[in-house]
């Protein structure tokens, strides 16, 4: 404990406000070399809140915070258990290893006056993002989702320095964003008319005695508009463009967190509100999750075989690896959350440390076309190293997070003799071979591109990328502590003591 | 040094080798001496361990834990120590022989081409001395990885491609049938760990077992048995030295070691024995036959080894398959013979090409007065890999037609006899050829001579096949003492 007891008590609501505060301010400074500073600063700040929260929550405790000393139900209830401070710790390492890179990264692209508002941007998502995980309010869940939709709109069309094309994905991303949330919103207000409450814990208690169809039907309406925000099969349209043309630093902090959070929520919804694990009421939206999370992990990853540009192929496996944390979420128990929170940890780490890589190979030749790694072995071989580790990651080769991941939820599979889940996450890993090997022939392989600037990675990614990567090795050999976070996190979830 | 220190030791020794070679790239002859001399240290290693190994003492090293009951850890016992000693005891020879052959081809990087042949090496001293099922797959898809660089060498269209398909093989079976019946035999018996008698009996019903039993079978794809043999031609396209070690000794006998150390140490011989195994024996003994057939066909040199390969494989397939101490006995010898008659083939075949230019079989008549030595060298691994006395490859063919005759099994009798023919059949022609043909005897309207007729033969590449062929005039001699050291572990009484 570094901080003063002052600042502990409050740091559920610290963690969420002092960035968005900060966000405004930054936004009128000027000058991006003071801006760039002080939103590293504030990003670090709320790393430490998060890191203590952390540390407060671990054995199990939950924090209770009163927003403004006014009590549950009438006020608003902060409600920090080990899933949320493990969210939160996510979510500002995703932020500060972002904001590390965005000076570097976004120079090429972006006019110096202009970046201080996407620096803003930045601090306002992951405010918001945090605000989703750490709040025990419905509502207030909406108001955070919007918070944190409205700043990814802005960092996606920031990229429209490198290509155009970024207006149009943040275009669809802004319909498609403001359609879910008024489905979760919609389905709130039919929770709330039927329990007169909207604090998570106090519905989860109400809602058993209300009226079921009015449950059934808002439990649908929100279920979809969580499902569209994790970029769930069909509903995951927006997420490719996104990925591919937001600036490439800020999409490894939207691969770490957005969907991310989304899962969160499906975990902290079945639990909190509906009870029985893996159930949403009377429909069963977990029986839904492991076809659609196969469907996803086969057409993820077979779309990222005929893409031609790295940061595609990264999106497109994203969904692929989505689609494995709800299989694994849809095969519920214990087991089954701890699976998805061991796939969501190490896929945020796996994937941020691709994009970061990737980041600084853009950087440093303005492109992410595969056409344009030709040579990378030769002319950035430490950018090259991270890569393979990373795409080794993904195929699942052992020795790497990836294969901790799959070994985790195709264990469940056999144990509960689920063979077309187990058959089915074997085999899509195929289809991720044919798909990081395109990468790795056109790094590798293809003749050398003479035009290419000298030089390897900026300084500037070597924190980011090294702490990513050389994570991704040492949670594949030593996964112990990964592991022992998702099991609390599951047990607490469903109620189990250890 | 300990056990434990000294099994450590052979594995990152060849890593530490890799790392000096990249080092040392800029001064060849200083990492071409890193690499003599990391052969030589790990040759001294291995002859240690083997040299003080003592079944009471072996106790497992635990080395870490990537899933609570998923460990990494290793522990020597004879099968692993028979396979480790061919691997390492092959490195120095053929490094020589690289030296000879890449420096004769001006072959481009160099430096890449002997760190990733010191990885492989270390991937497979991992796999000889694991412990468990967790840590012989983890080396396994290791040493796939690491061979890549060394197949694709040449980075020509056709190189790529058939790279391309060396990974899609060997990935496509080991990350689905193998993986699977890993964490399948993990889920039934509780446990990885190699365990003579096996962890498997009573845990699955008997067509279970036959089934699992398949898809350990072709989910080690580096075992070649057909249908799922294409990679291992393809895998031709790399450098001769690559052919001759990795897909003569390394990759292809770490193949067939995983599925002896499966047989003996996860299932248990007898369960086999019993009646599991009986379906594989059939698709064994089909593929020695048809990979034998195939490999007649084969006017490229190169190719026709890969294909005889495919069909001495296989024999140790059928020696698993048989479930009998005496077969898997002859299982671990055609492990070490087929090593050293393959490798002296794919030697002298590499040798051909460089002293003439030829890589075909119908180009290489009359040659044999140019490189005598050579082929005689190419006879005494062709006679051996056949199985004739005085030769090492006879021990393995007398045990499993002993095992077969034990087993009632007399059309297998007769198909091992056949394939001793068939082995003949597309190996000696290569020695007639060069000896007894005239060139251009069977070309009726042969094309003037081309212009690259004389190559050079580096003394180099002609050395380790000598030494080779010599050596299996050894191991017909020294075949009892290999059989006893293994004896214990299988549950045979001693020589037959």
């Amino acid at each position: 404990m570094i901080l003063p007891d002052a600042i502990l008590a409050h740091a559920p609501v610290l963690v969420v406000v002092l960035p968005l505060l900060a966000a405004p301010i930054i936004a009128l400074i000027r000058d991006h070399r003071t801006a760039a500073p002080l939103t590293i600063l504030i990003a670090l700040a709320s790393l430490v809140l998060a890191v203590e929260l952390m540390g407060m929550t671990w054995n199990g405790a939950t924090i209770s915070y009163a927003l403004g000393d006014w009590q549950a139900p009438i006020g608003i209830e902060y409600r920090v258990d080990l899933l949320a401070a493990a969210m939160a710790l996510l979510l500002t390492v995703s932020g500060s290893l972002a904001a590390l890179m965005m000076s570097t990264a976004i120079a090429p692209e972006m006019a110096p006056g202009d970046r201080p508002r996407l620096y803003a941007a930045l601090l306002l998502c992951m405010s918001g993002l945090t605000g989703i995980v750490v709040t025990g309010d419905l509502f207030n869940v909406f108001v955070f989702l919007e918070i944190s939709s409205l700043a990814t709109y802005v960092l996606i069309a920031s990229g429209s320095g490198r290509d155009r094309r970024a207006l149009t994905a943040a275009f669809d991303y802004l319909i498609l964003g403001a359609t879910g949330a008024t489905f979760f919103v919609i389905g709130v207000a039919f929770l709330y008319v039927v329990t007169g409450t909207l604090n998570m814990a106090d519905l989860g208690e109400r809602v058993s005695g209300a009226g079921r169809r009015a449950v059934i039907v808002g439990s649908s309406f929100l279920f979809v508009g969580i499902a569209l925000k994790a970029a769930m099969l069909p509903l995951h349209r927006w997420l490719p463009n996104a990925y591919a043309y937001a600036p490439t630093v800020m999409a490894t902090f939207l691969a770490m967190t957005a969907t991310k959070v989304s899962i969160y929520l499906m975990i902290r919804l079945t639990d909190v509100v509906f009870h029985t694990p893996g159930e949403l009421g009377r429909v069963n939206f977990a029986a839904l999750m492991p076809p659609v999370g196969l469907a996803m992990l086969v057409f993820g990853s077979a779309i990222a075989v005929t893409a031609k540009d790295l940061k595609r192929v990264l999106a497109f496996s994203s969904i692929a690896n989505l689609g494995l944390m709800l299989v694994a979420l849809g095969l519920g128990g214990v087991a089954g959350i701890a699976a998805a929170m061991i796939n969501l940890f190490n896929h945020a780490i796996i994937k941020g440390g691709m994009f970061a890589t990737t980041t600084a190979i853009v950087h440093r030749r303005g492109s992410a076309r595969l056409e344009a790694m030709a040579g990378l072995s030769r002319q950035m071989p430490v950018a090259f190293i991270f890569l393979v580790i990373g795409g080794l990651a993904l195929i699942g080769v052992p020795l790497t997070a990836g294969f901790v991941s799959k070994l985790s939820v195709v264990r469940i599979a056999f144990d509960m003799g689920d063979w077309v889940v187990a058959g089915g996450v074997l085999l899509s890993s195929l289809i991720t071979v044919a798909y990081v090997w395109r990468i790795f022939e056109a790094t590798m392989l293809a003749a050398p591109r003479t035009d290419a600037p000298a030089g390897d990675m900026h300084p500037a990614f070597w924190l980011p990328v090294g702490l990513l990567g050389g994570a991704t090795v040492v949670f594949g050999i030593w996964s112990a502590p990964v592991i022992e976070l998702a099991t609390r996190i599951a047990q607490q979830m469903a109620g189990v003591t250890p | 040094m300990t056990q434990h220190e000294l099994m450590l030791a052979a594995i990152l020794l060849p890593f530490a080798t890799a790392l000096l070679i990249l080092v040392t790239g800029r001064s060849p002859n200083l990492r071409e001496a890193v690499t003599l001399v990391g052969a030589g240290g790990l040759a001294v290693i291995v002859y240690k361990l083997i040299a003080g190994f003592d079944a009471a003492t072996a106790a497992p090293l635990v080395l870490a834990e990537i899933l609570p009951g998923f460990t990494l850890m290793l522990r020597a016992e004879p099968i692993g120590l028979v396979f480790a000693g061919v691997a390492a005891g092959l490195w120095g020879l053929n490094s020589l022989y690289s030296i000879g052959y890449m420096r004769e081809e001006h072959a481009p990087r160099q430096t890449r081409f002997y760190a990733c042949f010191a990885v492989a090496l270390g991937c497979a001293m991992a796999i000889a001395l694991s412990g468990n099922l967790a840590t012989l797959f983890v080396s396994y898809e290791a040493l796939t990885f690491a061979t890549y660089p060394l197949v694709v060498h040449w980075q020509s269209e056709g190189a790529i491609q058939g790279a391309r398909r060396y990974l899609a093989y060997l990935l496509a079976t080991s990350l689905v049938p193998f993986f699977g019946a890993i964490v399948w035999t993990w889920i039934s018996a509780g446990t990885l760990d190699f365990t003579p008698g096996g962890i498997l009996d009573g845990k699955l019903d008997d067509g279970l077992l036959a089934i699992l039993l398949f898809m350990f079978a072709y989910g080690v794809g580096k075992a070649a048995l057909m249908p799922l043999h294409g990679w291992l031609p393809s895998a031709m396209v790399a450098p001769t030295p690559v052919s001759a070690l990795l897909h003569a000794v390394a990759v292809v006998k770490a193949g067939v070691f995983t599925l002896l150390k499966i047989a003996v140490y996860i299932f248990g011989i007898e369960v086999i024995g019993r009646g599991v195994g009986d379906l594989l024996v059939v698709v064994a003994a089909a593929s020695v036959i048809v990979a034998s057939l195939m490999a007649m066909t084969k006017d490229d040199l190169k190719a026709r080894l890969a294909y005889s390969t495919v069909a001495q494989l296989a024999m140790v397939t059928l020696a698993v398959a048989l479930g009998e101490p005496l077969a898997i006995a002859a299982g671990v010898l055609q492990l070490v013979m087929h090593a050293w008659g393959k490798i002296t083939l794919f030697f002298g075949a590499g040798a051909i090409q460089l002293a003439t230019h030829k890589k075909k079989l119908s180009e290489i008549a009359g040659i044999g007065a140019k490189v005598p030595l050579l082929m005689v060298a190419i006879l005494f691994g062709a006679l051996s890999v056949a199985g004739l006395p005085p030769f090492g490859g006879m021990w393995p063919k007398l045990l499993l037609i002993e095992a077969a005759v034990d087993r009632n099994m007399i059309v297998l009798v007769v198909c091992l006899g056949l394939s001793t023919l068939l082995t003949l059949g597309y190996l000696v022609p290569i020695v007639i050829q060069a000896f007894f043909r005239k060139p251009h005897d069977d070309d009726p309207h042969h094309l003037p001579e081309k212009h690259h007729e004389d190559g050079h033969l580096p003394v180099l590449a002609l050395i380790p096949p000598v030494v080779t062929a010599a050596g299996c005039v050894v191991l017909f001699v020294a075949a009892p003492a290999i059989i006893a050291f293994v004896a214990p572990v299988i549950g045979l009484g001693g020589m037959p």
